[in-house]
């Protein structure tokens, strides 16, 4: 029984390891039994044995018809069969179905391979290794409490079944990934206390030093859920695993609205010699505009409240779109005299508000 | 690169570093505290700076650096304002030794205090500098640093021989209080002129710096996490900058034609530039001879933390791309983070859009144009429709808008044909940007019938400046003379009449008046009352005629998108072309005398197997601004807080925020943390954590 370090170490060793069941001998429509094992279940029913159809389908705990690879009128040719262990912990085996996807050919373009594991926690895995190009046409699923149907490519020949729950799967077309045998914890730490998770909720640490012995004992093991972690409003979310491998990548996305914003531009030269004015603005916009502009170096910002330009005291105030686009050039010559650039400050107070572009035409 | 011995190198490149960090804080009263590395929060100490100012590389930057660290001590914090922060970082080598790598000197600029830990923001003494130049000053690179530096109470690092040893560092340079705004802006003008930098070294001392040519260190693809690596190099093909030329800026260029694809580097003014036309060339060239030599692929990667990793050092980017091809790489910017990874972002431009110019060098190139010419320029106007003048309200006749570009004496002058329905005065009144101009009102007085009206006015004007001239008109009603004359011959006409009809009356009722007594009754008649209707005054379309013109202002026409070029190609000399000897008859015969010089018409002469290579010629047209877009390909020139505004394709409140883990330190095993702040958000809607 070999070990090996990783999944992909298992798909890598083919057939090195495994005892062959069938060489040579074609299996039309029959079913061969493999021994299973007892650490293995399948909707709920432990896996004493596992079975093969000539036919490209695999049974898990009964002759039935669970794993379907092309599944038609084929033809088996080999069967192997290989019981190991994954880091030295976790237990698996490997079927190696081998044949032709229509029962009367044996030529290249019918060729079909594929690799089965199943590992103790449930995981199913299928990896292809010669997929025809002719008749296959077969189904391609896994039918457990609900069927899951997948495809195959040479590109993407790793399917995974993840279980969840008893006959529940999460499908991932990548090679089965299996975690280490290592503790794996996180802590939440605020204003400089720890929090662990216990029973939903957070509950305070008496300990602030940080070490791995307080990971290994009250760390929690699992992520928290945004509706335990939404109350706190600056924390760390801490994670500890008992091992010097790389560390996981952890994101935490946050949907949230931010106080009012202002974008205010650069200054806008008008000391070209080209131009003489403004000759309006015009804005591409949705949702609610708030424009301001300042001709004193953002000393003040002016908005025309249709009679005249008034100062305005606020910070995320200004004209609406239609206001803006209603001036004419001789209200902005009022505004503009003198000056040798102007600034344009849009305001955001809610999130159905954006500026694509505002565009001053000027004079010349 | 800071000095280390071989044993950092060696200890630096193993994936476990044991290190730590410590050093002091020295208040404003002299009291000195220590910062022990247990002390420091974790991931809460990094260091940022830059040695060019955006993302094109440059000379003469002047960046600030800045410092962060939180620390879990006791102290008031108001204490702290002005400290002055010094930190180290040893490296633990294989011996067990430890090697010290100065971080370098800061001062807190503003301490905040969370319970029991303290943030601090520092920043060097590069601030000190921002003092607005106030004597003028003439010396040496050196001399002038030398005096900036003490005047600004910071401590030079340079020596006089390094300065000296610097391009054009023996050269006379001017600071002049008009040209030169602070004394940051001196050092920058300086460091320029060296083709180096300024910054603030790890003794916190001014240090002018050169840009490493040669590789310093070599980065394996092991020690890089995540980087980006450009596609183009930057390098540089010319130079320009405008130096001050008879009081004003004039542009200086220098090109080396054999560097294909290279960039042009635009310095902007340095206005400490002055002299003689050879001095100014002199100066660039040897700025060039240094930029000729700075090629660098531009990136930005992550890697393992080496403080002793300086700005302006080239670095080798080994195995880049999946390949096993190397690049080198200029160290433009770099943050330095405990116990964590350093940032380090090389910035250049991309050689491939070199023809791309930017609307600000085609602003100043236009710019420079318009300085030069001194054409007189005429803005005219004549009225597009019919206007009727009447007395209610002004009637806007005349608009002329112009721009100066120096200082100048538009004149004005206007012709306005009319037709009075009455007679009256004409009220004219001329209004410069909307304000009645001083003795801006014109008063004549019209007959009945068809006039015109000429004026003249002249307008004192500065250097960019940009104004309306309005004129309007109104008409007055007066009693004229006339009005009452017309009157009165109405009235006498009506008196006429009425005593003529009185008459006849009495002589057909055949009335005695022998009887010795005479009765005569008032003969009566319509007295008529003066004419006060106001009067109008029409002007027909295209009849007004305004002009206004003066040397100084900027062109008046539109662009209408034809651009036409003309270029006259002088002779060509070309050698080791032969002439056959070409024979000519001459017949002698008497011709009338038709002038004193004789004509022998040469057809063209065909020469094979001579060709021409090529002509090289560069146009330069003037630009028109049109517009304005404010938009987002503007973003980094806007003034706004991109952590809460997106600013992808629109601008719009930041709705979704991410978090991402960083390794800290523990006793055993690994650990990282995902450092979560919602503090600073007005709701939140989810929080949603995934491992990848």
């Amino acid at each position: 029984m070999a070990n090996y370090d990783s999944v992909q170490a298992i798909i890598d060793a083919g057939i090195t390891n495994a005892e062959c069941l069938r060489n040579n001998v074609a299996q039309d429509d029959g079913t061969d039994t493999i021994q299973g094992a007892n650490w293995f279940s399948f909707k709920g029913v432990t896996c004493v044995n596992l079975y093969a159809n000539g036919n490209s389908w695999i049974g898990f705990g009964s002759s039935t018809e669970h794993l379907k690879v092309n599944r038609r009128d084929a033809k088996m040719w080999y069967l192997y069969r290989e019981e190991g262990t994954l880091y030295n912990y976790y237990n698996f085996i490997k079927i190696r179905w081998s044949g032709y996807s229509r029962y009367n050919y044996t030529t290249e373009p019918y060729k079909l391979t594929y690799d089965v594991i199943i590992f103790d926690n449930g995981t199913i895995m299928l990896h292809m290794i010669d997929i025809p190009t002719s008749n296959n046409d077969g189904i391609y699923a896994l039918v457990a409490t609900s069927t899951y149907t997948y495809t195959v490519s040479s590109t993407q020949p790793d399917v995974t079944f993840y279980n969840t729950d008893v006959g529940v799967y999460d499908l991932a077309y990548e090679v089965a990934k299996v975690l280490e045998p290592y503790d794996r914890k996180y802590l939440i730490r605020s204003d400089g206390a720890l929090y662990t998770v216990t029973d939903g909720t957070l509950a305070a640490l008496e300990q602030t030093a940080l070490n791995s012995e307080l990971f290994a004992t009250y760390g929690f093991d699992d992520l928290p859920s945004g509706e335990l972690l939404q109350p706190l409003s600056k924390f760390d979310l801490l994670y500890w695993q008992d091992s010097q491998d790389e560390l996981p990548s952890i994101k935490a996305t946050v949907m949230a609205t931010p106080h009012s914003q202002a974008v205010i531009s650069n200054a806008v030269d008008l000391t070209h010699s080209t131009i003489t004015g403004i000759e309006n603005m015009t804005a591409d916009c949705e949702g609610d505009l708030i424009v301001a502009v300042s001709f004193d170096g953002k000393q003040t910002w002016k908005a025309w409240n249709g009679t005249e330009w008034s100062t305005l005291s606020e910070e995320f105030t200004g004209m609406n779109k239609e206001t803006l686009e209603a001036i004419t050039f001789e209200q902005w010559n009022l505004l503009y005299q003198g000056a040798d650039s102007f600034f344009i400050r849009i305001s955001f107070i809610d999130t159905t508000q954006s500026v694509t572009e505002i565009c001053a035409d000027f004079a010349n | 690169m800071y000095s280390t011995t071989d044993s950092y190198k060696e200890a630096v490149n193993n994936p476990v570093l044991r290190n730590r960090v410590d050093g002091t804080i020295t208040l404003k009263d002299g009291m000195i505290l220590e910062i022990k590395n247990h002390e420091i929060i974790p991931g809460s100490l990094s260091i940022n700076n830059r040695c060019i100012h955006s993302s094109s590389f440059c000379f003469g930057s002047v960046y600030v650096g800045e410092m962060n660290i939180s620390i879990m001590k006791e102290i008031d914090r108001y204490s702290l304002y002005g400290a002055k922060v010094e930190l180290s970082y040893y490296l633990t080598l294989q011996d067990a030794t430890e090697e010290k790598i100065p971080l370098g000197v800061f001062f807190v600029d503003l301490p905040k205090r969370t319970k029991r830990i303290i943030a601090l923001k520092c920043y060097d003494k590069m601030t000190d500098f921002d003092i607005d130049v106030t004597e003028e000053t003439v010396g040496t690179p050196y001399q002038l640093l030398t005096f900036i530096c003490e005047y600004c109470g910071v401590e030079l690092a340079n020596t006089e021989i390094e300065i000296a040893a610097m391009c054009n560092g023996t050269q006379l340079y001017s600071i002049y209080a008009d040209r030169v705004g602070t004394y940051r802006d001196a050092i920058s003008y300086i460091a320029s002129v060296l083709a180096g930098y300024a910054t603030i070294n790890r003794e916190g001392k001014l240090q002018i710096r050169s840009f490493s040519t040669e590789s310093c260190m070599d980065i394996s693809v092991r020690r890089r996490t995540v980087s980006t690596i450009a596609d183009y190099e930057t390098f540089f093909s010319g130079v320009k900058a405008r130096f001050v030329s008879q009081q004003n800026f004039y542009p200086y260029t220098e090109i080396d034609e054999t560097i294909e694809g290279g960039l042009l580097l635009d310095m902007g003014d340095i206005p400490i530039v002055q002299g003689v036309e050879e001095f100014k060339h002199e100066i660039l060239q040897n700025i060039f001879a240094v930029l000729k030599n700075i090629r660098y692929t531009p990136s930005e990667f992550s890697m393992t933390s080496d403080p002793s990793i300086d700005l302006g050092d080239m670095l080798t980017l080994k195995d880049v791309n999946s390949t096993n091809d190397s690049i080198l790489t200029l160290v433009t910017s770099c943050t330095w983070s405990y116990h964590s990874t350093q940032k380090i972002k090389s910035d250049g431009g991309n050689t491939k859009l070199q023809g791309v110019s930017s609307s600000e060098d085609k602003q100043l190139s236009d710019m420079e144009l318009r300085v030069e010419s001194k054409k007189i320029v005429v803005h005219t106007f004549t009225n597009s429709s019919k206007i009727e003048v009447g007395d209610l309200k002004e009637e806007k006749l005349i608009v002329i808008n112009y721009a100066t570009v120096e200082d100048t004496k538009p004149i004005f002058m206007a012709t306005i044909p009319l037709e009075m329905s009455l007679d009256g005065y004409v009220e004219f009144y001329i209004y410069v940007d909307g304000i009645l101009d001083e003795n801006g009102i014109l008063t004549e007085y019209l007959n009945k019938g068809k006039h015109f009206v000429t004026f003249t006015r002249y307008f004192v004007d500065k250097a960019d400046k940009r104004h309306t001239v309005t004129v309007t008109a109104k008409t007055v009603y007066v009693e004229s003379d006339s009005r009452v004359s017309k009157a009165n011959v109405a009235t006498i006409f009506n008196y006429i009449a009425a005593a003529q009809a009185d008459r006849e009356k009495q002589s057909s009722t055949g009335e005695d008046t022998d009887s010795g007594t005479t009765t005569l009754d008032p003969i009566e008649y319509e007295v008529v009352p003066v004419d006060i209707t106001p009067p109008r005054a029409a002007i027909a379309k295209n009849d007004i005629k305004a002009v206004l013109y003066a040397q100084g202002l900027a062109g008046t026409q539109k662009w209408d998108g034809t651009i036409n070029c003309n270029e006259t190609i002088l002779p060509i000399g070309v050698s080791g072309v032969g002439v056959i000897p070409m024979d000519e008859s001459v017949t002698a015969e008497l011709v009338p005398v038709a002038g004193n010089a004789l004509h022998d018409v040469v057809p063209p002469v065909a020469v094979s197997g001579l060709s021409v290579l090529g002509i090289s010629e560069a146009i330069t047209m003037n630009e028109v601004v049109v517009n304005y877009l404010f938009n987002t390909t503007k973003r980094q020139k806007y003034s706004y807080n991109s952590k809460y505004v997106t600013d992808d394709d629109k601008f719009s409140l930041r709705t979704e925020y991410t978090f991402e883990s960083t390794e800290q330190t523990i006793d055993s095993g690994r650990m990282c943390a995902v450092p979560i702040d919602v503090s600073d958000l007005a709701s939140v809607q989810s929080i949603e954590v995934g491992v990848e």
